[in-house]
């Protein structure tokens, strides 16, 4: 067995060993197999509440980062994350309007965010058209920062009406992100669209190595540079704003996630991405349980991430040979 | 045989008000070395992307192995001419051997991977370029020199009829140019059809077959090198005067003459 079958192995089995435990045991209380047989409330707080959570987080860590790797294959660039194309502030407009306009109606909220996180999308491949500056890749980032501004401009006018008492607190709280009150109706919600995305992905994972070549090297090997980009940009564009709007805004763990990935598997991609699927749903796991159990309140699992994420990511990026 | 005919080729880039190539005809003969020498800023590189179907739209004709180009796809176009570009740069560390089996890309249906045999085909090539002992090693921690022959292991891999190089040996140091151009004249000796761009006369009296001086997005000499090199040509190209020496009754090498150093 080579040294990255074992590795993936081990990640494998990480993700099963913190599935568990994270159902099991964290949280306010712990329990048994024998306990979940014969003590009904138990049940009821592993099935409904625990495991839409646990399986929410695990849905949530792999869409943003088979996303993140997937962005920076196709920007050719490793410091870009899924929200590099405006879909996070879009998404967070699209739950600010919920919030404001439509309260009440379940999944509303689910359902305008992850429109405007694909709105999003849109823009920036419609304002990049426009851009007379650059190539192609530096006019879609462009667009993307135009478009991510425009949308954080609306969100602010949106904090600016909210109901400073009701509505202001729901939505600063969405745009810290957590996953406080899943429930099964939104794991149904967002499972088909997330992970019909991560696996289209998944499967074209030897194909988007071509991204990170020069565009005309790209033709040059018989595929069309911009329909592959905007294929893979718009699976990863899809995971990431049915999850977000879930979730709300998570970060750092859509740019740290590749990374370590890359340390540990090397840059191709057929490795990257699967890589990234289990490690992302791990660590989004455990992180999560950081944040439901490592107080007795909880802490906003944005908070977390931001936080572990950018300390792993300077710890990976500082141990081991440059190859620079 | 002709592998490549060029008739009457002009393109212009996009807002640009004058053509980058202007009316090029050129026959590119099987089998054999065609050099296109040409100061910087002559339409070398265009040419090429003309021809690897990047660039888009073009007057006039481009017929490979008697078919129009604008005929054929740029998938099937892939699987018979590989084109090496004159620099690339990837931040990501791949290492040479996965590097290198993207090159298989046109023979693979989209959603499949190499197999055993693709990565056979690159193990080949790799020996045969004397990269084998690099293969595992991460491409950004190349050398110059081993960067280019990755660069053309990867077009070799595409398993190509015909081979594009766009300068293959700029920034490169003489034993490394020896190198490529070593390369270049072995695919052309296994019956490929070898097309390669150079500011440098020397390197087409060495390996080239036939050669077309290019300047100005014209084509104002060709032939044998030895017939379409001569001082008065090179020195209309580059501006400066320059002597061609004979060695054996061969023109072997070009020299700027003393006199176009202004402090001689």
């Amino acid at each position: 067995m080579d040294k990255h079958t074992k590795r993936f192995l081990v990640l494998a089995c990480t993700l099963a060993f913190t599935f568990m435990i994270s159902i099991f045991f964290v949280g306010r209380y712990t329990f048994s197999i024998f306990q979940l047989m014969n003590d009904e409330t138990a049940l009821n707080i592993v099935l409904r509440i625990r495991l839409p959570r646990v399986l929410a987080a695990m849905m949530l860590g792999m869409a943003l980062s088979v996303a993140g790797a997937t962005m920076q294959s196709a920007f050719k660039n490793p410091l870009v994350g899924p929200e590099i194309l405006g879909v996070s502030q879009g998404a967070a407009f699209g739950a600010a309007l919920a919030i404001l306009f439509l309260p009440g109606d379940p999944l509303r909220l689910e359902h305008l965010s992850t429109v405007f996180g694909l709105l999003a999308l849109v823009a920036s491949y419609a304002i990049s058209s426009a851009i007379r500056y650059g190539g192609r890749i530096l006019r879609l980032v462009l667009a993307g920062l135009a478009v991510s501004a425009m949308f954080s401009a609306g969100v602010g006018v949106m904090k600016y009406l909210a109901d400073p008492f009701k509505q202001l607190p729901e939505l600063t709280f969405w745009l810290l992100g957590g996953l406080s009150g899943v429930v099964w109706r939104d794991i149904l919600y967002m499972t088909p669209l997330a992970a019909t995305a991560i696996a289209a992905l998944f499967i074209i994972r030897w194909r988007i190595n071509l991204l990170t070549l020069d565009d005309d090297v790209i033709t040059s090997l018989g595929t069309d540079p911009k329909r592959l980009r905007a294929l893979a940009v718009t699976l990863a564009v899809i995971a990431t704003a049915t999850v977000t709007s879930v979730a709300g805004i998570v970060g750092w763990i859509g740019l740290t996630v590749p990374h370590i990935c890359r340390k540990l598997f090397g840059a191709e991609s057929s490795k990257v991405i699967p890589a990234s699927i289990l490690l992302g749903a791990t660590l989004m796991i455990i992180f999560d349980d950081v944040a439901r159990a490592i107080s007795p309140g909880e802490i906003p699992l944005g908070i977390v991430t931001s936080f572990m994420g950018a300390i792993l990511f300077v710890f990976f990026l500082s141990k081991g040979v440059s190859h620079e | 045989m002709s592998k490549i005919n060029i008739e009457n080729l002009r393109y212009r880039y996009p807002i640009s008000k004058t053509d980058v190539l202007r009316g090029i005809s050129l026959q590119i003969p099987e089998g054999k070395v065609t050099a296109l020498l040409g100061p910087n800023g002559s339409g070398k590189s265009t040419l090429f992307k003309v021809l690897i179907k990047v660039l888009n739209p073009y007057v006039g004709d481009v017929y490979v192995n008697g078919e129009n180009l604008k005929n054929i796809s740029v998938d099937a176009l892939s699987k018979i001419m590989a084109w090496v570009p004159q620099e690339e740069d990837s931040l990501f560390p791949y290492t040479v051997l996965d590097y290198v089996l993207l090159g298989r890309t046109p023979h693979l249906g989209f959603f499949n991977m190499p197999s055993r045999k693709d990565e056979e085909i690159a193990h080949n090539v790799l020996a045969q370029l004397n990269l084998s002992t690099t293969m595992h090693r991460k491409v950004p921690t190349l050398s110059g020199g081993e960067k280019k022959l990755v660069s053309i292991a990867r077009a070799l891999v595409q398993e190509p009829d015909t081979l594009i190089l766009d300068e293959p040996t700029a920034h490169l140091d003489i034993g490394n140019k020896m190198k490529v151009l070593n390369i270049i004249r072995e695919m052309a000796n296994s019956g490929r059809t070898v097309i390669f761009s150079t500011h440098d006369p020397n390197e087409v009296f060495l390996v080239a077959d036939n050669v077309a001086i290019m300047n100005g997005g014209e084509i104002v000499s060709e032939g044998p090198p030895a017939v379409a090199i001569t001082e008065e040509t090179l020195e209309k190209v580059y501006g400066v005067p320059v002597i061609v020496h004979k060695i054996n009754g061969k023109q072997v090498l070009v020299g700027v003459r003393p006199e176009s150093f202004k402090s001689f």
